[in-house]
């Protein structure tokens, strides 16, 4: 059970489509899968150029659905970090490479680089598709020039804000994936050096 | 000093308006975020990332649903049928 206690909590999840293995971690703590009865295989690749690729966050069926259902509500919450990324296996189970997300002893986000870089993609040259980070004006925005529907989050900065880990490690900024203006896009100065 | 972090209420939702660019064809994934919630709402989603072509679901694809409840945890990785 995931735990819904008012504190933050790390979610990491990988999965290859042609082996048909998933893993997951809670707060750097593997997580045993379930497969929701649906079907595993056979082994297929995802054609991201052809398909549709649908996202949401915080809701299963959006407004306006004709598959509407009350098996799942929508969530109730703050969401900060969000990275989603195709194309390149990341092997989770390997404790150095879920360190580029969660600081293994304080629990805690690793620090952002003055570029907007999180050390793993500084580190390994990978860019994630999907990165929503910010308060309510910038994680709809992806990164770079890609924006999502957003519907009327609130600003949870306030009152929920993420500490830095004392621990945390802070890498030099690299130009190797360059995000547009990733300090223009975080003006109140948060992701940069403290 | 803090990442800063944006709230759902349960009535919001957020989802992608247009393409990012992605890879033609890949067979890996891989998610991560932060959640902070104290709602104790069974079966609650706070994210899914679906992969689907054409309006009938008639190509393979996966979802990723990570859902709460009270009393278990609950992910997949499921391919959406050939057909319907």
């Amino acid at each position: 059970m995931l735990p819904h206690d008012g504190n933050w909590h790390n979610i990491q999840i990988s999965w290859d489509t042609q082996s048909g293995s998933c893993s997951a971690y809670l707060d750097n703590s593997a997580l045993t899968m379930s497969d929701d009865g649906g079907t595993f295989g056979p082994p297929f690749d995802v054609s991201y150029d052809t398909h549709g690729l649908l996202w949401r966050g915080g809701t299963f069926y959006a407004p306006g659905d004709s598959s509407t259902s009350d098996y799942v509500a929508a969530y109730v919450g703050d969401l900060a970090e969000l990275f989603f990324v195709a194309g390149t296996p990341v092997d989770i189970t390997d404790p150095d490479v879920r360190a580029k997300f969660i600081d293994p002893d304080a629990l805690l986000p690793v620090r952002i680089d003055a570029g907007g870089l999180w050390p793993f993609f500084d580190s390994l040259g990978v860019v994630s598709q999907i990165w929503l980070s910010g308060n309510q004006d910038l994680f709809p925005r992806n990164y770079p020039g890609w924006s999502a529907t957003c519907v009327s989050q609130t600003d949870s900065d306030q009152h929920h804000s993420l500490p830095w880990s004392a621990t945390s490690r802070r890498p030099t900024a690299t130009p190797s994936a360059p995000r547009s203006q990733a300090s223009d896009l975080h003006p109140d100065g948060d992701l940069g050096p403290p | 000093m803090g990442v800063k972090a944006v709230h759902f209420n349960g009535t919001t939702h957020l989802q992608n308006g247009a393409l990012p660019v992605m890879p033609a064809s890949s067979r890996y994934g891989l998610l991560s975020y932060w959640y902070n919630t104290s709602s104790s709402v069974t079966q609650t989603i706070i994210s899914t990332i679906i992969i689907i072509g054409g309006t009938n679901r008639t190509t393979m694809g996966y979802f990723i649903l990570v859902v709460y409840s009270v009393l278990f945890l609950r992910m997949s990785l499921t391919l959406i049928p050939d057909s319907v």
